[in-house]
């Protein structure tokens, strides 16, 4: 036999065909999970949808805004209008389609800033215990309200467009990511790597952002898929209160309020909207249900 | 001998708890040269963490920690530095190195990033530059392959091999003191005598000081030249290895060195045991804190505290009785 000295390259081979393998077991562990897996693939084509809206009604010849003439008023689904048309004589498929696009922008952007903010204001809560009380309590003072309340408050002040919309859902949001990363921080500053890293001389920012950050990553994404769909449904309900994207705007909780007076004479208005508005949140919910279990496979078991 | 790199004056740190003030430690004084390795020895719980850590000022001073004395780094004050500055002394001319090996790494961050950050922060090098020198630390700690090490992660790596990789972190920017705060208790016995056997090697390579914290007096009679002695939160004897290990004069040294089980030790005998338990730190005795304990106390050592004398032959010993009777032998 031969001496079982491996060179160098042969080695690193090795441990790149190690890294790749668990790579693809990690990949395999997400699939195994079906419903997360239906997850995942409704939020991509939910995505695609938002990007395409603009192609596919093209190619129909629809348009979310425009109306079809007095004839169309109220036409139930058929080939040339998929969704059927609604009160104004809309295509309501293409303002389906275009509603997409708001939810997802806001679901993203809203998701996307409180996990930023969020994370900051837990992280920065460890520093003492002043910070601590101070923004922690404005966090209590936020969750104290109903979201719902606030975010309608907030938008009364505001005022109506979609930038507010995220402004306020996005600060409705920010206290229970900011709780989610204070524990976790907590948690990873007592562990002994983080004194060793400040006996050999990193600073206090240097280890919060280099240091504990990369350590309470991933309950914090799991979180912001979980915003996520909450961020949509808020939407969904500020414009159905009429708090939200004001009217011309095809948000799907704008669709449903006004499909609520024709809902015994056009229910595909009703329905259609509403599908949507479900099936991105649960698809959501799935998907952040997966990645968690991927992250710790012991919960939820 | 040579000049000394650390001299520890009456260091005293409380800690703020619900029954008020603690002092940990009271009253410790000890010095380091450079090129020794001075071993710290005592039971759990008698302040030599803290000793360390104080030196290293890593508590929370705000609110819960309280420094008095002094320690002096090459002669300048350590409590004199704002605290904010403390962060350019630690790591390049203190280091330290912790005893739970396999959690004084970071697990999300590689190798290379945490053995480039000392580098990084104190001596401002560029990323190719720290890289070189990491990869240098690596070889220098005996680790093999250290190119390819770089860039695994800590899990990737052995308990001792971690461990090489905290000295070798920690030995970057060449510190001129290192503290390794029981650096192998992690570790199992045939690992320990290696990493024991790398700090000697780098202590004689790189002329820096070591203390050497450990509760084995076997670690201490190996690799030190000099040891002091601590009980509840103050050092009772001070000296060179040799004479402490022949001729122990405080009571209580002579316990623990009879508590070791000898190979030549006669088998039915049962293990020598100190009697009694270590007070708690808000029920401190008045007079000598090992009075309780001790076999020989007399009133005066109840009442009246000892303080750390010289006696002749170069040890120091906290002790009314032995410090007599060495001073009558003169």
């Amino acid at each position: 036999m031969q001496a079982s000295t491996l060179n160098r390259t042969e080695l690193q081979a090795i441990r790149r065909q190690l890294v790749r393998e668990q790579r693809i077991v990690n990949i395999r562990r997400f699939f195994r999970n079906g419903l997360s897996v239906v997850g995942l693939v409704i939020v991509l084509l939910m995505v695609l949808l938002a990007i395409f809206a603009p192609l596919i009604t093209k190619a129909l010849g629809v348009d979310p805004y425009t109306s079809l003439g007095r004839e169309m008023r109220l036409q139930p689904p058929s080939a040339a209008h998929p969704f059927g048309t609604d009160n104004v004589n809309r295509d309501v498929f293409a303002r389906v389609l275009y509603g997409t696009r708001i939810s997802m922008t806001v679901g993203f952007l809203v998701g996307l800033l409180s996990a930023a903010i969020g994370t900051t204001v837990g992280m920065y809560a460890t520093i003492n215990a002043v910070w601590d009380n101070i923004l922690m309590r404005i966090c209590d003072g936020l969750k104290a309200i109903p979201n719902i309340l606030l975010a309608i408050t907030l938008m009364a002040v505001l005022g109506a467009n979609i930038q507010n919309v995220i402004l306020s859902l996005t600060i409705v949001s920010i206290p229970g990511v900011a709780r989610i990363a204070r524990s976790q921080a907590l948690l990873v500053r007592e562990q002994t790597y983080i004194d060793a890293m400040r006996s050999a001389g990193a600073s206090r920012f240097h280890i919060m952002w280099r240091h504990i950050l990369p350590n309470i990553l991933s309950p914090i994404i799991v979180q912001m898929t979980f915003t996520f769909a909450t961020a949509i449904i808020s939407e969904a309900s500020l414009s159905f209160l009429g708090a939200g994207i004001p009217v011309p705007a095809p948000s799907w909780g704008g669709m449903l309020k006004e499909a609520r007076s024709y809902i015994y004479n056009g229910w595909w208005m009703v329905v259609f909207p509403a599908i949507f508005t479900g099936l991105s949140v649960l698809s959501f919910n799935l998907f952040g249900d997966g990645l968690r279990d991927l992250i710790d496979p012991l919960s939820g078991r | 001998m040579s000049e000394t790199i650390l001299q520890v004056k009456n260091l005293s740190t409380s800690f703020r708890t619900e029954r008020g003030w603690l002092k940990a430690i009271d009253g410790v004084s000890f010095h380091v040269y450079q090129g020794e390795i001075l071993g710290l020895v005592g039971e759990s719980g008698c302040g030599k963490s803290v000793t360390s850590q104080s030196i290293m000022r890593l508590y929370d001073e705000k609110r819960m920690t309280r420094y008095q004395g002094e320690i002096l780094l090459n002669g300048k004050n350590l409590f004199d530095i704002p605290y904010h500055q403390m962060q350019h002394i630690r790591g390049s001319e203190v280091s330290m190195i912790f005893q739970d090996a396999l959690s004084s790494l970071n697990p999300v961050l590689k190798i290379s990033d945490q053995l480039m950050e000392p580098l990084r922060i104190h001596q401002h090098l560029k990323p190719a530059e720290a890289r070189q020198r990491g990869i240098e630390m690596l070889r220098l700690v005996g680790i093999p392959a250290p190119e390819e090490r770089m860039d695994q992660y800590p899990h990737e790596l052995s308990g001792g091999m971690r461990q090489r990789v905290m000295i070798a972190i920690a030995l970057a920017c060449r510190p001129k003191l290192l503290i390794a705060d029981e650096p192998t208790t992690a570790l199992d016995v045939t690992i320990q005598a290696q990493i024991m056997d790398l700090i000697v090697s780098l202590n004689r390579q790189l002329q820096m000081g070591v203390m050497l914290i450990t509760h084995d007096l076997a670690v201490v009679a190996q690799t030190c030249q000099r040891v002091a002695v601590m009980y509840l939160g103050q050092i009772v004897e001070e000296g060179a290895v040799p004479d402490i290990f022949d001729r122990p004069l405080h009571p209580y040294t002579q316990g623990l060195l009879s508590s070791i089980p000898r190979m030549d030790g006669d088998r039915r005998e049962k293990l020598h045991v100190i009697s009694g338990t270590v007070p708690l730190l808000h029920q401190m005795p008045s007079g000598c804190r090992f009075a309780p304990r001790c076999p020989y106390a007399t009133d005066k050592c109840r009442n009246q505290m000892p303080p750390l004398q010289d006696v002749p032959g170069g040890q120091k010993v906290r002790c009314w009785i032995a410090a007599e009777k060495e001073a009558s032998h003169e």
